[in-house]
């Protein structure tokens, strides 16, 4: 059983106001990098949940191999086609090296470590490339702070109105640099830019406004994802 | 520091014993007395015999439990640890700090260290003697508990350590895999696994030899979550482990 299991059914509703704003600017964050994915070969999308490649990357879903340890997300419907569906971790890739010619890993802070960004490397070809995209620091920290919960743990609010704490990972924007570094990455091929809520965005969920209070700015002024592009 | 600090353990915690008897006997001489003064004498006696046997039976039962959590010869180990360390400690702390310095790609601030010594320790079962593991130092990070505490060589990933002679890394991705794997991998109970840093993720565990026997070991747990063993940078942490191992035989402690 994954993690992420116990709010796998409700995961993709619009009650889940913070999600739906992290993926307008995910959507937003991965547009110009469409032209990035190689034309040819396997793309792994790591942490799949019901599959976002086609809606983020506008890539051939038939190329697509969707991995998730939570079954229940891998269950879901509907849902994205793709060629396979894995169930299995992150922190060790059940396949090859040199297996894919990209990696995909939508909101990763589930997930993301030292261990998890090694294996992506190793299991792309040379030239291969990771896109990825992880909620930023800037907005979690303070956030998780005055929540009264650890900085690796996120907690959602279920349709019962229960709190469930789930573990996600939030790093700095050079620290994942780093990492992405020690995973083996070439620091030349490395790219992370931070982004922002798009304005079109109206309904703005309060666990945004309550850090950019505390950090005085408006909400379309705080940095909400990190885009990660790395080329093996 | 208190003064109770520099009293072997041992024979602090019969102190504390024995005053805990003591702060008893004199209340319950008190209530012999008030119980003479209004003339309730059947119950004076009552009391009086009951700290009568309470008296001789502290003498045997406190003993008993003393040696029962210090074994004496565990406990003259650990005195004379106590004794040797404090000369090198400052030197090992800043080993340790050091190492923390060569990890790469993880927050540091979230890496807690600290050095567990084999020892063998005698329990109160038998006499013969059993490696475990003494944590000299307080951790040098945020979390952790304080030295002196011991842990069986059977149980976690110093243990693990131990046995293979080799670094040993172990990660989890929720407390709940910790709760299940602390016990069915690492020989805790479920009550010993909660008393732990529960919020840890990464824990790495490397060998300190001296002519190829461990001698002790330097261990290093994280909070964020796939720390090790990526970050560990092993020819540094070979180097740090060669330095303690030549404090320890220094300052006499192997």
């Amino acid at each position: 059983m994954g993690a992420y299991d116990v709010i796998a059914s409700e995961y993709y509703q619009d009650s889940h106001k913070t999600c739906r704003n992290f993926d307008e600017v995910t959507r937003a964050a991965l547009a110009p990098f469409h032209g990035r994915v190689p034309p040819s070969g396997l793309i792994l999308d790591v942490g799949a949940g019901r599959g976002r490649c086609k809606e983020y990357l506008n890539v051939d879903t038939k190329r697509v191999v969707q991995l998730d340890d939570s079954p229940l997300m891998l269950d879901l419907d509907p849902r994205e086609p793709c060629l396979l569906r894995v169930l299995h971790g992150a922190e060790y890739l059940p396949f090859p090296n040199g297996e894919f010619s990209c990696v995909t890993a939508f909101l990763c802070d589930a997930f993301v470590g030292l261990n998890c960004l090694t294996e992506i490397h190793r299991v792309l070809q040379e030239g291969g490339v990771f896109i990825g995209t992880l909620p930023s620091y800037e907005w979690g920290k303070p956030l998780r702070a005055d929540l009264g919960i650890e900085l690796f743990q996120t907690r959602f609010v279920n349709a019962k109105g229960e709190t469930i704490i789930l573990p996600s990972v939030l790093i700095t924007a050079s620290q994942l640099s780093q990492m992405l570094i020690v995973a083996g990455f070439r620091e030349d091929r490395v790219e992370i830019t931070k982004h922002r809520l798009p304005k079109t965005v109206s309904e703005v969920s309060g666990d945004i406004h309550k850090p950019a209070k505390v950090l005085s700015c408006s909400v379309y002024d705080l940095d909400l994802v990190y885009a990660i592009v790395a080329r093996r | 520091m208190s003064v109770l600090e520099w009293v072997p353990r041992r024979r602090r915690f019969r102190i504390l014993l024995r005053l805990v008897f003591l702060i008893v006997g004199i209340v319950a001489g008190f209530f012999i007395a008030v119980l003479m003064e209004e003339k309730y004498y059947v119950w004076a006696g009552i009391v009086a015999i009951a700290v009568f046997f309470a008296s001789v039976g502290e003498f045997i039962l406190a003993d008993v439990i003393t040696e029962r959590r210090y074994p004496v010869q565990t406990e003259k180990i650990l005195v004379s640890l106590e004794r040797r360390i404090p000369a090198i400690e400052k030197e090992l702390a800043e080993e340790l700090s050091c190492i923390k310095n060569t990890l790469r790609g993880c927050d540091v601030r979230e890496v807690s260290a600290t050095l567990h010594l084999k020892v063998s320790v005698y329990s109160p079962i038998d006499e013969r003697p059993e490696d475990a593991f003494v944590q000299v130092l307080n951790y040098q990070g945020g979390f952790g508990g304080s030295r002196w505490r011991i842990t069986p060589c059977t149980k976690g990933v110093i243990g693990r350590c131990l046995r293979t002679c080799q670094p040993e890394f172990v990660n989890f991705s929720t407390v709940d895999e910790y709760n299940e794997r602390m016990v069915k991998e690492f020989g805790f109970t479920p009550k010993e696994a909660k008393e732990r840093t529960m919020s840890a993720r990464s824990y790495w565990a490397h060998p300190v030899l001296m002519q190829n026997d461990l001698i002790a070991v330097i261990y290093l747990f994280s909070t964020e979550p796939q720390v090790f063993p990526q970050a560990a940078d092993i020819t540094s942490l070979n180097q740090s482990a060669r330095h303690v191992s030549n404090l320890l035989h220094a300052a006499g402690v192997i």
